[in-house]
């Protein structure tokens, strides 16, 4: 398994390469003179050698693959340029708020695992009751809910018609701050997960070896999340793997929308500055967290059929 | 020596269905309730879209001050927002925005993706290396997080919303595409044609793509739904559509200010939203039960 996982990790270096090349083919595909977005252009027509030098200084006049090769080099050490804005290091930048990102992220998958897994198993378990439609329509509402919407209705409703809970903010970071935000940040993934959950415990409890465990006389809450459970786990871990592109593109908006101090509210601030650096760093850093959550699901499928082996 | 008879080849029979296949679909499809409830769904919003200058009771874009922020009522069925334009009538207008877009971007998507997954799946070899290495490429990418940044370098405007989800768009179609081609290329029906004197493009165009079009459909239906979600969500962030255009995200990033004491006007075009998404996955479900027989629950 530590072999696969580190062939793995290999075979992720072209890709991460490849999203580099794009990351950079991007920067450099932007309109006008880059110099101009950090020099006043009434200065630059004035006093053109402050613009030469500032390129001079960036190394904006050497060839294109020479510029590639210091970016990708500086990628690999994990040096993501500095702020058009601020001159904040970008790396700096990003890791100061990923605490924040992170703690929402995390709060909206435990929720969405636990709920989302419940109400699959309820579902496929009472198939056809009541409880069953009533879940899976709510499941399809879920997923088809603007994450800015639900947020924005929970923010009214909760925190300022019946003011229960902080309507937006990150407060000391107490827990009440984060209700709202993870559980509009979880909601579709809740619902994704719960129906990937009720078709997969269907396809299971169907098969040969769940009637046996009945037959033989397991009771039947051992039936369910021992045999059946286990084998349908495979398709939900899929899915949460699948989604972790739709969770993070979630949290730049819950970020945005409760004033969530995370990265996606720093990539949405970097974008209203034009702030480059700022913006393509954090797609850099989200891609890669991207392709490591992905091996990490890979590495899963492992733990929970046994049979699998990483050849 | 044993003499060789000949023996008589039995005709090749035509297969015979009883019921067309287009109408063996149809008929699927009308028993499925989610289906006929999302495809009336996405059929009233169509027509709303169509003729929305007739159906809408004011001007979209027009200020009326002397109205702002009116709460919904008789004569503003929805209420006003804070430079007095009626809600119902921006809804009613929005519809067009992102249907087009829906529209728009996915053609894009389905077009490049099924081009390049036809020929990577059909030829494989090296021109299927690089369009499978681009695809994990883009797969890699986080796609809302890729068109933000196309965004970023492109600069907000409802033309480069179209640029954007198309280039992060084609990818999920060409996959699909190219598994599609991968499996069929060898089946026997295209070994006949091939056999037959077909040319490649024929092969590609009369026997593989169409055998690959329920799983296109169902995809193109979904992704109608993700690309009026990212232009929502786009515009949400103030990159999309700009003012005055009466595109649902901005009307919902635009009211997001007034949500204390005005709430509707972040309320009707969400819900806009969350019906024409809701329409569109009631019918890629729908579809996915009717057309791909493999999945049914």
């Amino acid at each position: 398994m530590l072999i696969y996982a580190i062939r793995r990790l290999i075979l992720a270096v072209p890709v991460f390469v490849g999203i580099t090349l794009i990351t950079f083919v991007l920067m450099y595909l932007v309109p006008g003179d880059a110099t101009l977005i950090f020099v006043d252009p009434q200065l630059a027509t004035i006093q053109p050698e402050v613009v030469k030098a500032i390129r001079k200084k960036w190394g904006l006049d050497d060839p294109l693959y020479v510029q590639y090769g210091r970016f990708l080099w500086n990628v690999a050490r994990g040096d993501l340029g500095f702020s058009y804005r601020t001159n904040q290091d970008v790396r700096k930048a990003v890791l100061e708020r990923l605490p924040a990102t992170a703690k929402l992220a995390l709060a909206a998958v435990a929720i969405s695992t636990t709920i989302g897994v419940g109400t699959g198993v309820f579902s496929a378990v009472h198939r056809g009751s009541f409880v069953d439609t009533a879940g899976m329509v709510v499941a399809l509402f879920g997923i088809s809910m603007p994450v800015f919407w639900l947020g924005l209705m929970l923010m009214w409703f909760v925190g300022v018609k019946f003011p229960v809970l902080p309507p937006s903010g990150y407060g000391q970071g107490e827990l009440n701050y984060l209700v709202l935000p993870s559980v509009t940040l979880g909601l579709a993934l809740t619902a994704s997960i719960a129906r990937m959950t009720r078709s997969a415990m269907l396809d299971v409890i169907s098969m040969d070896y769940v009637r046996t465990a009945r037959a033989k006389g397991v009771n039947e809450p051992d039936v369910i999340s021992r045999h059946a459970l286990r084998n349908a786990l495979i398709p939900v871990v899929t899915i949460i793997g699948v989604q972790m592109g739709n969770l993070m593109a979630g949290a730049v908006i819950t970020e945005t929308v409760f004033s969530w101090p995370g990265i996606g509210q720093l990539i949405v601030d970097a974008i209203s500055q034009r702030d480059l650096p700022v913006v393509l760093g954090c797609v850099v850093f989200f891609a890669l967290i991207f392709i490591l959550v992905n091996l990490l699901v890979d590495l899963t499928y492992g733990v929970l059929d046994p049979r699998i082996r990483y050849g | 020596m044993r003499a060789v008879e000949a023996r008589p080849v039995a005709p090749v029979q035509p297969v015979v269905f009883a019921v067309p296949p287009g109408q063996l679909i149809w008929r699927r499809l009308k028993r499925n309730r989610s289906a006929m409830v999302g495809a009336i769904t996405v059929g009233i919003l169509a027509t709303i879209a169509v003729f929305a200058p007739w159906v809408s009771p004011y001007d979209p874009i027009k200020n009326d001050l002397a109205n702002s922020m009116v709460a919904p009522g008789s004569r503003f069925l929805l209420g006003t927002d804070n430079l007095g334009r009626d809600i119902l009538s921006r809804v009613i207008f929005g519809s067009r925005i992102s249907l087009t877009v829906g529209l728009v971007v996915q053609s894009t998507a389905v077009t490049i993706g099924t081009l390049l997954g036809l020929l990577a799946g059909y030829y494989r070899g090296p021109l299927d290396d690089g369009v499978s290495g681009l695809t994990n490429i883009m797969f890699a990418f986080p796609s809302f997080l890729f068109a933000l940044a196309i965004m970023a370098v492109l600069g907000p405007s409802l033309y480069n919303v179209f640029i954007a989800l198309g280039v992060v768009g084609w990818p999920t179609i060409c996959r699909l595409v190219r598994g599609e081609a991968l499996s069929l290329r060898s089946k026997d029906f295209v070994e006949a044609a091939r056999a037959g004197g077909a040319s490649d493009l024929r092969i590609m165009l009369r026997h593989i793509l169409p055998n690959s079009l329920g799983p296109i459909i169902v995809a193109a239906t979904l992704g109608v739904a993700g690309a009026i979600l990212a232009e929502a969500s786009l515009s949400f962030l103030g990159l999309g559509a700009q003012p005055p255009a009466p595109s649902w995200g901005s009307m919902l990033s635009r009211g997001r200010a007034y949500i204390w004491n005005a709430p509707w006007l972040t309320f009707f075009p969400g819900l806009a939203i969350f019906v024409a998404i809701l329409g569109l996955n009631l019918l890629g479900d729908g579809l996915r039960d009717v057309l791909d027989p493999r999945l049914r629950h």
